[in-house]
């Protein structure tokens, strides 16, 4: 317990998140858990709404004022939910931080790079303008901007896409967080660019040893690019696991569905897309029973009376799913091995 | 194939002039089409892929001769459409239209479905409104949409139905070719395929053209009989799917290719090399591709490839274009 190699940087128990919006309140995330020790990389993947950024923003004390978060949050023991925020501010951008999809966004136009990038060494590490700078070009020229002593003094306009993105991630890890939180960092992105980005921030968690949490509604770069990954789906997880285990044989049916549906090279013209029926459900009025119940083609009465339970399939395999033996009779991973 | 195509673009170029920086030098230009030569035949579809800034937008434009061209011409069923009057081009209209990415911004919130869909037709045709609330009614169900949507406002539909929507109106004047800017990519996954198979089912239904224009090889591989890659303004590459995504002939392509990542057990994280985007304002001597091929020599910066013929139907602008198609290639998805 006491080992500090193995027990977890984060723990999270029974997440659950609350939001008000405009069609009333809406359970955003319900009965989330997981464990990460440090350097391990965990995926969270699904479709829009399914509540894995507001789990992510809840890790990192972003959520409005107005949210409702249960259960727990553990960092090295320490609980985080509902901390004040005074003192979240002590742990963001230092032991937790956090990369956006839209780097244009996320950067503020009016100061330059070199600023934005030694804010958080000057604001938790107490560095002087002087050392920050320096710290600041060594950073950039760490995450591969080209000449970054001259470009430091740029604003963010004046980069491409993929260098604004090098930027955000250059800040992320100014003072050398424990947990790196990456939501969509690629989305915005062309495909070769992706790539490199993809290739850099593994590169850094390996060389650093931080934990990563991976956001992405592309199968491809979660399976590319982390350990262990989990489904989300109307803000539960559905399945979750290790990677390959996930790939190779998936439990849920909407997993399976999601990679039926993702056009693949080589399924040339003429073919016909495995489509899921139906639309992402609202927050708001989710069903009582499976999430995805609404639109699952093995729904049965018993899926509608309550949420499913775990059941795992596999080493530490799980899926939230009462028809497993027959999902995972399909063999739908198996497909593309 | 008929002697005339539905669409045939011949040696289009834009030029886009950046304000000027020095009171002696001219100012500076961006080559957005540098000679893009491609044809689409009745009931067939085009893909095109490239990067941002490879000119698939301007290229869009062009061709919905939203933008004059610098030079070339573009040419719908053997009109070209920058030399007729303004009156008959307004009529051609009829025949291009045109689906966005973003299905958020490209439709009127303040407005009912029913203005929206009809509203190309209102600027063609001189009809009441009960005919166009037919009409609105009979493409609203060919898309999937119901005929009691009519008069409800797009923020009351996700946006999946929101890019039906937007394919409506697209379809309502019984149009011949549809040009579809990356029309997936705001959709979730599960929204996206059924999204594409519409497309699909339209055009058998119908016989229509698509030109559809993608970063996601994969789209263009489900629904297009031909692709051009495009890189810098210039078409690199150019065939049908099977050619490109088996045999590719082109550095560019491969790179393409080999950046996808595979959703299978067991890939791990490949390495790819470091590429950097070329400038589009510069207008460098060789291969624009030079600076981020790796199998560049001397030659490819002196000479400028020019497409040529490498297979049956299949064009590729590399000099090396031989050597690449026998190099192994990319695994691709079953």
């Amino acid at each position: 317990m006491a080992d500090p190699a193995t027990m977890p940087l984060i723990e999270v128990d029974n997440l659950g998140v609350r939001l008000n919006t405009s069609r009333g309140p809406a359970q955003a995330v319900r009965g989330v858990s997981f464990a990460l020790k440090r350097g391990e990389t965990l995926g969270l993947v699904g479709e829009s709404g399914c509540g894995k950024s507001v789990t992510a923003l809840s890790l990192m004390g972003l959520l409005p004022d107005s949210a409702v978060i249960t259960g727990s949050i553990k960092l090295d023991g320490r609980e985080l939910a509902r901390l004040p925020d005074a003192d979240y501010c002590s742990l963001r951008g230092n032991r937790i931080s956090m990369i956006f999809q839209e780097p244009m966004t996320a950067l503020n136009p009016m100061h330059t790079v070199g600023h934005q990038v030694a804010e958080p060494l000057r604001r938790h590490k107490k560095y002087s303008a002087a050392h920050a700078r320096r710290e600041a070009i060594a950073l950039l020229d760490r995450v591969g901007l080209p000449d970054p002593a001259r470009r430091i003094d740029a604003y963010p306009h004046q980069f491409s896409g993929g260098q604004r993105q090098r930027v955000t991630i250059a800040m992320a890890l100014a003072c050398e967080p424990d947990l790196l939180i990456a939501d969509e960092p690629t989305t915005a992105l062309d495909v070769t660019i992706q790539g490199q980005i993809l290739d850099l921030i593994a590169d850094l968690v390996e060389e650093r040893g931080m934990s990563m949490i991976l956001i992405s509604h592309d199968l491809g770069v979660i399976a590319e690019n982390v350990q262990r990954m989990m489904v989300m789906y109307g803000g539960t997880v559905v399945e979750s696991g290790p990677t390959d285990e996930v790939f190779r044989r998936m439990g849920h049916p909407y997993t399976q569905g999601l990679f039926r549906a993702r056009p693949k090279l080589g399924a040339r013209k003429g073919t016909r897309l495995t489509t899921i029926s139906g639309t992402v459900p609202e927050l708001a009025d989710l069903p009582v029973g499976c999430a995805f119940g609404e639109r699952c083609p093995l729904v049965e009465d018993k899926c509608r009376v309550a949420l499913p339970p775990m059941v795992e399939v596999g080493p530490a395999h799980v899926v939230r799913c009462v028809r497993t033996d027959v999902s995972m009779a399909a063999n739908v991973g198996a497909l593309s091995a | 194939m008929t002697a005339v195509p539905l669409l045939d673009v011949k040696d289009l170029q834009q030029r886009y002039t950046l304000r000027r920086e020095s009171l002696f030098r001219p100012p500076g230009q961006v080559r957005a089409l540098n000679g893009v030569s491609v044809q689409v035949a009745a009931g067939k579809s085009l893909g095109i892929v490239g990067e941002s800034g490879s000119g698939k937008s301007t290229f869009a434009r062009v061709v919905m001769a939203l933008e004059r061209p610098t030079a070339g011409q573009v040419s719908l069923l053997g009109r070209d459409l920058n030399r007729i009057s303004p009156d008959e081009l307004r009529r051609a209209r009829r025949d291009i239209q045109m689906v966005f990415q973003d299905p958020y911004g490209s439709l009127d919130p303040r407005q009912t479905i029913a203005r929206i869909v009809a509203e190309p037709l209102t600027v063609l045709d001189d009809a009441d409104r009960t005919t166009f609330r037919a009409r609105v009614a009979a493409v609203l169900k060919q898309v999937g949409l119901r005929e009691a949507d009519m008069d409800k406002y797009p923020h009351e539909f996700s946006g999946g139905q929101r890019q039906r929507i937007a394919i409506a109106r697209a379809l309502i004047t019984q149009p011949k070719l549809i040009v579809a800017d990356e029309p997936v990519s705001a959709l979730d996954v599960s929204v996206q395929a059924q999204v594409l198979n519409l497309m699909q089912d339209l055009q058998e239904q119908f016989g229509l053209s698509y030109i559809l224009i993608s970063h996601d090889l994969a789209v263009v591989d489900y629904l297009c009989d031909e692709v051009a890659v495009m890189y810098l303004g210039r078409v690199v590459e150019q065939g049908r799917p099977e050619d490109l995504f088996e045999r590719c002939a082109h550095p560019y392509t491969r790179a393409l290719l080999d950046a996808i990542p595979r959703a299978r057990p067991g890939g791990g994280r490949r390495r790819r090399g470091a590429q950097a985007i070329a400038s589009q304002s510069a207008a460098a001597a060789g291969c624009p591709y030079v600076a981020r091929c790796l199998l560049a020599d001397q030659h490819c910066r002196e000479v400028p490839p020019l497409l040529r013929r490498v297979g049956e139907g299949h064009l590729a602008a590399c000099h090396k274009a031989e050597a690449v198609m026998a190099l192994p290639q990319a695994a691709v998805e079953g």
